[in-house]
């Protein structure tokens, strides 16, 4: 049986056929034991860690020890601590077939304290009914991340050997700690760990002598199969998941003749690809680069990763560095001397630069936000989502929303605003389908209150500086649709709600007369029904409202104005509209300096462009120049060309539609700083060093996007670059490396060079418009 | 009293009795008949709501009516609502029909009792057999008669006689039978096309103590693979027992305490072992320690023999909290038969195989826990051509290469719907041309079908939205719904791109989904 030679997930089941490999670990772990030593083993996955408890177990018992293997997988998370202690116990006892039942004992002392309680089963119960040494396995150790009392488990462990002295029955007692992380994730107080009176075990990838045997799973004769062998292991490096893996597919379906190059259409038929997202090791190394990287430390994980993976210089190994020990644990690097280096060619190839990469700009999306705040939110989704469809409705959702809310009014974000309101759908779409609202009765008057604070808080800030109530409209339409207000009661809760929301904001003395009339007006616009119970709510909320104009201005534009750039599907359009309102002179020149100052420079930006296209604006010309040209606002375009970049290279890489791509594209080009910097930069005050810096920075992207090359001209950027000259020695360099990507962008072609020359004319015209302007 | 008739359309008797019942029944009640909707009317939306609304649930069970999705989709929901909302009562009326029900039909269906109609003559008598249940009576024939009444037990093709050797294909596979596609195929049907993965079966269960894990979305075969699994461990002298958590209440499944006794009842009682988990659990202790050391101690221990535990649909347990603790628990079940303790000896007479449509990754985030890696991982897919070409071979080769080579564009391999398109064809029902035609009509012929599914998507607006927005720009922005759309087999995923499953797929839901 070929196949069953092999082990590629679980233990090596020696009995049934599994072949077993001999390591130093192998050694190293038994003589321990024999003496009773503690010693743990904490590596990456799939190197073998459980095969080799249960080897040693294996032949500790055939020595006349007695081996106990916990596996604490097993024992489950979901439980208290009493219980998760009772099932530990219990396991030892069963396999050490003891006559007292440990599940008894552990609740007839229920009254002294686990970590007493624990060791003194062993020394009162264990210890005196079994007379052999014993040796336990605590496999999985790992499990004990995710529970909140398992220090004392630890404790336990470190006493049984400290106690040594006074207790010497203890010396029968050793302990073998087995799992995936390091010893500071486990326990973090060194008074208590264990892991610093343990011994190390290390295990290693196999040579190419200690994997010799597996050559005989190979339908080879046995010369041939050790060369095939060896080319294998030329890929694997001896790691053994991967080594056994690749040899029972080439076991399991072998090349009709073999080769080297046989071997490689193997591992890339079985690693590479698609085939990568079905591996079980490289999915555990890729979450441990990514999603399971120590909190905070995600981009630092995968900076070192890459300075380890290009080589050069070569990282020399921290003992005390978290993110080095991380690498370590996830398997992707080892230790060559003194140096980090990637384990394996396989993983070499699977998580290469370009995979890095990927990561890189992944993690960059979401760092634009605070990472706190996108990380609030990955918590409330899993929270409000979990709890709505669990249907544990009435508690965790009031306080998630509660949370929401009071966060949204303390932080607004475009994320959150997005976030509330996918969880309000979610919220309605519960309550509608379920058509339990008296059920949820209790908890509806609580939230619903609340729920309506929270849209209008949201929603009104918007409203006044943009002018369009029907976001409150909607979600207060929305809530009487789905009968969360039905009735007067609910309606003096949001007037109730609305004040403490407006509380929150520190409302100062003063109305707003405008926004009674805005709202109605709106809404008749809207509906046509000057009557309709929204509307009185609306105008009870405005006359009970104490928001000055100014403090609205002051306090609530800028993040209204951020939400609306950041929420908005396409800001530049709603700035439009906004211009095309009355409020066109005096509100134009306020958005520019609120933005401004919260260095908001899109709007800015974007504000001073339509100011510029509109032919009405009464704003004077000189104000726009003038406002155009100072330095945050250029650099603003330095910044919003990065970002334009990576959208398109996102969207490029999801396939939109064509026409979605030609619209990145053009924005793209319209915004290209580059391009103004390059051709106006002079004119408008600004250095060289700034255009030729970005041109260096384009030409990089597009080098490395190749789907860029379409869009651009060579020509043009090489008389960009002659203009600019070079003054001084630095921007010579980067002159030269300009240089040197335009010689290989050359060699390429340009098939939609038209194409982009009437975006480039397009800009132009834009350009020198705005310029005639002053 | 409302009433909704369940019927198979355009089949007799089944269709005219429908309409005598309808005109009987419509003086005294409100009856609801899928029959003279008009055209355009969102009647999937339609049928939910008037299902919801009813007092009975009226079903006609026929040869015909038992094999129709749409039939164990009206059951099912009648189900699920009469726990919510305690009713409709379901009354089935067996149309001369006789025959054990089909599983998941006998899982509902069998502790019912119900009425028997063999001809016309017999209508006024059922006419009044059925004004008596709905005043509160039982229907005439009880619930035992045919079939037993046990809620999770092996579907009825794992009960036939012991495997035969399965005859290569020949040329004479042209004169046998033909078979309906509905369902689980018998374990030795000549219309079961070999996978690779029925090859890893073979091989893995020569050995003992080993775990096997089918994975692939709804109707791609997997059922039937798993009973070929229970059939081959059988034949090798290995007890089988067979859990479907599609037949777990909600309710249980949402309790941890509840769902791993009644699982481990289960195992028990198909077993023929006592039921020893009151003792169990009184005693204390975390759940997984407590099945694990009863299906120890009191299982596998008396037992003394090797043991195959098939478990259907284990994503049910998606939804429930503890399912990472329970998929840990297997995989040290499966961990356990490398044990040297002598206490461990049992379990390396255990074997598992677990069936999935969702991703295992899904199911349990921990790879390193998870049952679904270790022994045999078994993906199953739409056929390939060439598996489809055999299997009209096998079917007697009614379609030439040109239709053969549209019906594979259209369907893109899938199983079930391939079947029924040979099944058609050759039994002669229906030309290949109108197959064709009428593909994606609501009463063509896989109308029955498509119509199922989407009444099952028809009350969940982001499955809804989900599938539209694949069928559109074939991308999907809710990781959730991928995962949903995928498991129900709707939707596929191929090179990061999120694709309808198949060309029929699109043109019917793209159809039927907008507005």
């Amino acid at each position: 049986m070929a196949e069953s030679l092999y082990t590629t997930g679980g233990t090596v089941q020696a009995q049934e056929g599994g072949l077993y490999l001999v390591r130093p670990a192998d050694q190293q772990l038994l003589e321990l034991c024999r003496q009773s030593r503690f010693a743990y083993v904490l590596t990456p996955r799939q190197l073998g860690k459980s095969s080799l408890m249960i080897r040693t177990a294996e032949e500790l018992q055939a020595e006349g020890f007695r081996a106990v293997m916990v596996d604490l997988t097993q024992i489950g998370t979901h439980s208290n601590a009493e219980t998760w202690y009772g099932d530990v116990l219990e396991v030892v006892a069963d396999q050490l077939e003891l006559t007292t039942n440990a599940r008894t004992w552990w609740k007839q002392e229920a009254e002294t304290g686990l970590t007493l309680r624990l060791t003194r089963f062993f020394e009162e119960v264990v210890l005196a009914e079994v007379s052999e040494p014993i040796v336990i396995f605590v496999d999985e150790i790992d499990t004990t991340l995710s529970l909140g009392f398992t220090d004392d488990f630890f404790a336990a462990i470190r006493y049984f050997y400290v106690a040594r002295a006074q207790n010497p029955a203890l010396r029968r007692l050793s302990f073998v700690l087995i799992g995936v992380a390091t010893p500071a994730d486990l326990i973090r107080d060194p008074k208590r760990t264990p892991f610093n009176i343990g011994e190390r075990v290390d295990l290693r990838d196999f040579t190419p002598a200690e994997a010799a045997p597996l050559a005989a799973g190979l339908p080879l004769p046995p010369e041939q199969a050790q060369q095939a062998l060896g080319w294998i292991l030329g890929w694997t490096g001896g790691h053994p998941y991967l080594s056994q893996r690749l040899c029972s597919v080439l076991a399991a379906d072998p090349p009709a003749e073999w080769s080297e190059a046989a071997v490689d259409q193997a591992v890339e038929r079985t690693f590479f690809g698609e085939r990568f997202e079905k591996d079980t090791n490289l999915q555990f190394v890729r979450d441990m680069l990514t999603k399971r990287s120590p909190p905070g430390y995600a981009a630092d994980v995968l900076r070192t990763y890459r300075a380890i993976w290009n080589g050069r210089p070569r990282m020399a190994d921290k003992d005390q560095n978290l993110v080095h020990t991380h690498l370590k644990l996830t398997g992707v690097v080892c230790l060559e001397g003194h140096y980090l280096v990637v384990r394996n060619p396989i993983y070499h190839r699977v998580f290469n630069g370009a995979w890095i990469e990927n990561r890189q700009t992944n993690s960059l999306h979401i760092g634009t936000d605070s990472q706190g705040v996108a990380h609030f939110i990955e918590q409330m989704k899993q929270n409000v989502v979990e709890a709505m469809e669990i249907g544990d409705s009435n508690l965790a959702l009031s306080g998630d929303l509660d949370k929401a809310f009071l966060s949204f009014v303390l932080e607004p974000s475009g994320y959150l605003q997005r976030y509330f309101f996918s969880a309000d759908k979610q919220y309605r779409e519960r309550i509608s389908m379920n058509g339990k609202i008296k059920r949820f009765s209790k908890s509806v008057d609580f939230s619903s209150a609340k729920l309506s604070a929270s849209l209008l808080a949201l929603g009104l800030p918007l409203s006044l500086s943009l002018h369009v109530p029907f976001l409150v409209i909607e979600s207060l339409e929305n809530l009487i649709r789905d009968g969360v207000i039905q009735n007067e009661v609910d309606s003096t809760h949001i007037r109730r709600a609305l004040l403490k929301s407006l509380d929150c904001l520190q409302s100062k003395p003063g109305c707003s007369p405008g926004l009674v009339e805005l709202a109605r007006n709106a809404y008749v616009r809207r509906y046509g029904d000057p009557n309709h119970p929204i509307l009185k709510v609306i105008i009870d909320y405005g006359v009970e409202m104490d928001l000055s104009y100014k403090y609205i201005t002051s306090q609530v534009l800028p993040n209204a104005l951020k939400m609306v750039l950041q929420t908005h599907e396409d800001p530049l359009l709603l700035f439009k509209n906004m211009f095309t309102n009355s409020i066109r002179n005096n509100m134009a020149q306020e958005i520019f300096t609120i933005a401004n100052s919260l260095n908001l420079y899109a709007i800015s930006y974007k504000t001073l462009i339509y100011l510029v296209q509109d032919r009405m604006t009464q704003i004077p010309r000189p104000w726009i120049v003038s406002k155009a040209s100072m330095p945050s606002i250029l650099r603003y375009n330095i910044e919003s060309m990065m970002l334009h970049y990576e959208v398109i290279y996102d969207a490029i890489s999801r396939q939109e539609s064509p026409s979605a791509q030609a619209h990145h594209i053009q924005s793209f080009f319209q915004y290209s700083s580059a391009a103004i910097l390059s051709r106006y930069g002079a004119f408008l005050g600004v250095g060289p060093n700034y255009g030729l810096n970005e041109l260096n920075r384009v030409l990089r992207l597009i080098h490395k996007h190749q789907i860029l090359w379409d869009y651009c001209s060579l020509n043009q950027i090489e008389s960009d670059l002659k203009r600019l000259g070079s003054s001084t020695i630095e921007l010579q360099q980067v002159a030269n490396k300009v240089q040197e990507h335009l010689a290989h962008a050359k060699n390429q072609t340009w098939p939609q060079m038209s194409q982009f020359k009437s975006h480039i004319e397009l800009f132009r015209r834009f350009i020198d418009t705005f310029m005639m302007a002053g | 009293m409302k009433i909704f008739i369940s019927y198979k359309r355009g089949v007799s008797p089944d269709e005219p009795l429908a309409l005598e019942l309808h005109q009987q029944l419509s003086d005294a009640h409100a009856v609801f008949i899928d029959h003279a909707m008009a055209v355009g009317t969102p009647w999937a939306e339609r049928i939910d709501r008037e299902l919801r609304q009813a007092d009975v649930l009226l079903l006609l069970l026929s040869a015909a009516s038992v094999g129709s999705e749409m039939v164990v989709g009206e059951v099912e929901t009648a189900h699920r609502l009469q726990k919510h909302q305690g009713r409709p009562r379901i009354l089935p009326v067996r149309v001369a029909y006789r025959e054990l029900l089909p599983y998941p039909l006998s899982a509902y269906l069998n502790p019912i009792n119900w009425a028997l109609w063999d001809t016309p003559a017999d209508t006024p008598r059922l006419l009044e057999e059925l004004e008596r249940a709905m005043a509160g009576e039982e229907l005439d024939n009880a619930a035992a008669e045919l079939g037993p009444a046990a809620p999770a037990s092996i579907p009825a093709p794992a009960t036939t006689p012991p495997l035969q050797q399965i005859q290569p294909p020949s040329p004479q596979a042209s004169v046998a039978p033909l078979e309906p596609a509905e369902g689980t195929m018998d374990a030795e049907s000549r219309f079961y096309i070999e996978r690779e993965g029925d090859g890893v079966v073979r091989r893995a269960l020569v050995r003992q103590g080993v775990t096997i894990t089918i994975k692939g979305p709804r109707q791609m075969g997997k059922s039937s693979l798993l009973m070929r699994v229970i059939q081959r461990a059988q034949a090798a002298g290995r007890e089988a027992v067979y859990l479907d958590l599609q037949q777990f209440d909600q309710e249980v499944l949402a309790e941890a305490g509840r769902f791993y006794i009644q699982f481990c009842q289960a195992i028990a009682e198909q077993l023929g072992l006592p039921d020893g988990t009151a003792e169990a659990w009184a005693a204390g202790g975390g759940n997984n320690q407590l099945a694990t050391r009863y299906v120890q101690n009191q299982v596998l221990k008396p037992l003394n023999r090797p043991l195959l535990l098939a478990m259907d649909e284990v994503d049910r347990l998606f939804e429930a909290k503890y399912r990472s603790d329970f998929f840990a628990m297997l995989r040290g079940w499966h961990n356990n038969r490398a044990s040297p303790v002598p206490l461990f000896r049992p379990w390396k007479q255990l074997d598992l195989a677990l069936v999935t449509a969702t991703e295992p990754y899904h199911l349990i985030a921990n790879l390193n826990q998870s049952p679904f890696n270790v022994g045999e991982v078994i993906p199953l897919d739409d056929f390939s051509v060439e598996q489809v070409a055999e299997l009209n071979q096998r079917h007697g080769a009614p379609l030439a290469p040109g239709p053969l080579a549209q019906l594979m564009a259209l369907l893109h391999g899938h199983p079930y719907l391939v079947r029924r398109a040979l099944y058609l064809v050759a039994g002669g029902q229906m030309p290949v041309e109108r197959v064709l035609e009428q593909a994606n009509s609501d009463y063509g012929p896989f109308g029955d079908h498509l119509r199922y599914h989407l009444f099952r998507i028809v009350d969940n607006k982001a499955l809804r939205a989900g599938l539209r927005q694949v069928i559109r720009s074939n991308r999907c922005d809710d990781e959730k719904t991928i995962r949903l759309l995928i498991a129900a087999g709707l939707a596929r995923q191929e090179a990061g791109a999120v694709l309808p499953r198949c060309p029929l797929y699109a043109s019917y839901f793209g159809e039927h989904l907008d507005g």
